[in-house]
């Protein structure tokens, strides 16, 4: 409604696809132990803890957008941005039926590694239903277990800077 | 509160229904995507170089990092390997010397019709009076004592002692040593013997044979071939003793062979049918004749001028 938000806004989202940009370009082509930590994972989730569910559908739909577009994309277009949309929605309203519970650092943290968990889960899940080739066996029993460690171990860190960033979304309404 | 509730589900719903359209669209293998995809492509892609590009040496790092013993496998293998490369180039080198003696003694030997067994020299004497090298081929190649051994250029010696599989060689420089020779192009015939040191001695039986640095001396040939084949290029007269009054006359020769870098030799088992004559000598490397054209070009005459000397 007022200036200071839009620009926020616009902040957020040069950050996520800087963050995407990172992610695609740098962080992948490192190769991990366990597939390595998913940055995208680690800024979007906590961001959509703080915004309600009609704002978090949107971030994560355009997300998923432009991870389906971005060049190392090469599954159906609309794979990521459906999955997105999904956890960023189911995220915010849980995060909005208990708001108090949501700030405790230690349920932040758990609430993280559920929607990282089902955030992957449910990628996989679609990439069997369609075909994807990616969605494999290792998929499942290598990459999602070794991506989830890797973000529970940065998540204690990275959470609370994310919450901070984005933590003006709270006080909304 | 309600309001918005239902309308984030409303988003959510529709946002469901674009993404499976998408899906279902991009699935059908239209191209419908890839319009969009250039262009986020186009946007996306120079920065993720650059990106990329920056961040390369640090991802790097990382990367090492991660795979540090697995790296250190690598290089000791890479290291491994490359020690035996070296080692297989060091050999191969040898080899090919090898082969290029070996080529030109059995093109001594072709040309001569000498049946030969090639041997290599695996052990040398040079202490004391007797010069005698040990080759790697003996009784079981059919080698026999009183056998010519010849190398690339000629005459190295006579074998001496046989044993299953290696033999012991005279060699044309010890002091014992003595070989009838023939001066090529000439009937003149003389005895070679070694000095101990590494030239040798030549004795012309006629005191009126001319003889001129520079001449070549073949073996004459032994009875059967024993100890002598018939042809083998000996070496080259250096200098000329003049020796007035004397029955014979001396000379000093310098073998062909050179001894000192001696590596293979062949040991000829079988004389040729017909004496080879002169043949099998070095041909000689005809001399270049330089002409020098000097085209002088005339210069514009430049007129000195005289300096006017102040008095």
């Amino acid at each position: 409604m007022n200036n200071p938000r839009y620009a926020k806004d616009a902040a957020l989202v040069g950050i996520a696809l800087l963050v995407i940009v990172f992610q695609t370009s740098v962080v992948t082509r490192i190769s991990w132990p366990l597939n390595g930590p998913n940055l995208i994972l680690l800024l979007f989730i906590p961001w959509v803890l703080s915004e309600t569910p009609f704002r978090a559908a949107l971030i994560g739909f355009l997300m998923g957008v432009f991870i389906d577009l971005a060049p190392p994309g090469n599954g159906p277009a609309g794979q990521w941005a459906l999955v997105m949309t999904i956890v960023g929605f189911g995220l915010a309203t849980y995060a909005e039926s208990s708001r108090d519970l949501a700030r405790s650092p230690l349920v932040e943290v758990g609430i993280f590694f559920l929607g990282a968990f089902a955030l992957l889960l449910l990628w996989g899940v679609l990439g069997v239903m369609v075909g994807d080739d990616r969605a494999s066996a290792k998929y499942f029993f290598q990459f999602i277990p070794g991506s989830l460690l890797w973000n529970m171990v940065l998540a204690p860190f990275v959470l609370p800077l994310v919450r901070k960033t984005t933590f003006v979304r709270r006080i909304r309404r | 509160m309600n309001r918005d509730r239902r309308r984030a589900r409303l988003v959510l719903g529709v946002l469901i229904v674009i993404s499976l359209l998408a899906i279902t669209l991009d699935l059908r293998g239209g191209s419908t995507f890839s319009g969009p995809r250039n262009v986020v492509s186009s946007v996306v892609s120079p920065i993720q170089r650059s990106v990329s590009n920056v961040t390369r040496p640090i991802g790097r790092f990382f990367s090492d990092l991660t795979k540090i013993n697995s790296n250190r496998e690598k290089i000791n293998k890479l290291t491994q390997d490359n020690r035996e490369l070296r080692a297989k180039q060091i050999t191969s080198k040898a080899t090919a010397g090898k082969e290029t003696l070996l080529t030109q003694m059995l093109n001594l030997a072709g040309n001569a019709g000498y049946r030969v067994v090639p041997a290599q020299i695996i052990s040398m004497s040079q202490s004391g009076f007797s010069r005698t090298i040990g080759i790697d081929a003996g009784s079981d190649s059919g080698i026999a004592p009183d056998m010519t051994v010849i190398a690339a250029g000629g005459l190295v010696g006579r074998v001496v002692s046989v044993a299953t599989n290696s033999s012991t060689v005279l060699v044309i420089t010890d002091e014992s040593f003595k070989v009838g020779v023939r001066l090529a192009g000439t009937q003149a015939l003389g005895v070679i013997s070694g000095r101990g040191s590494g030239l040798l001695d030549l004795e012309l039986l006629d005191a009126q044979t001319e003889v001129r640095v520079g001449d070549e001396l073949v073996a004459r040939g032994s009875v059967g071939g024993k100890p002598f084949v018939p042809g083998v290029p000996v070496g080259k007269v250096t200098s000329v003793v003049q020796t007035p009054g004397a029955l014979t006359r001396i000379a000093v020769v310098k073998p062909f062979v050179n001894l000192a870098t001696l590596d293979i030799v062949a040991v000829v088992v079988s004389p040729p049918k017909t004496d080879p004559r002169d043949s099998l000598l070095p041909r000689p490397i005809p001399t270049p004749t330089v002409t020098v054209t000097v085209t002088a070009q005339p210069t514009p005459d430049v007129a000195p001028t005289p300096i006017p000397k102040k008095s």
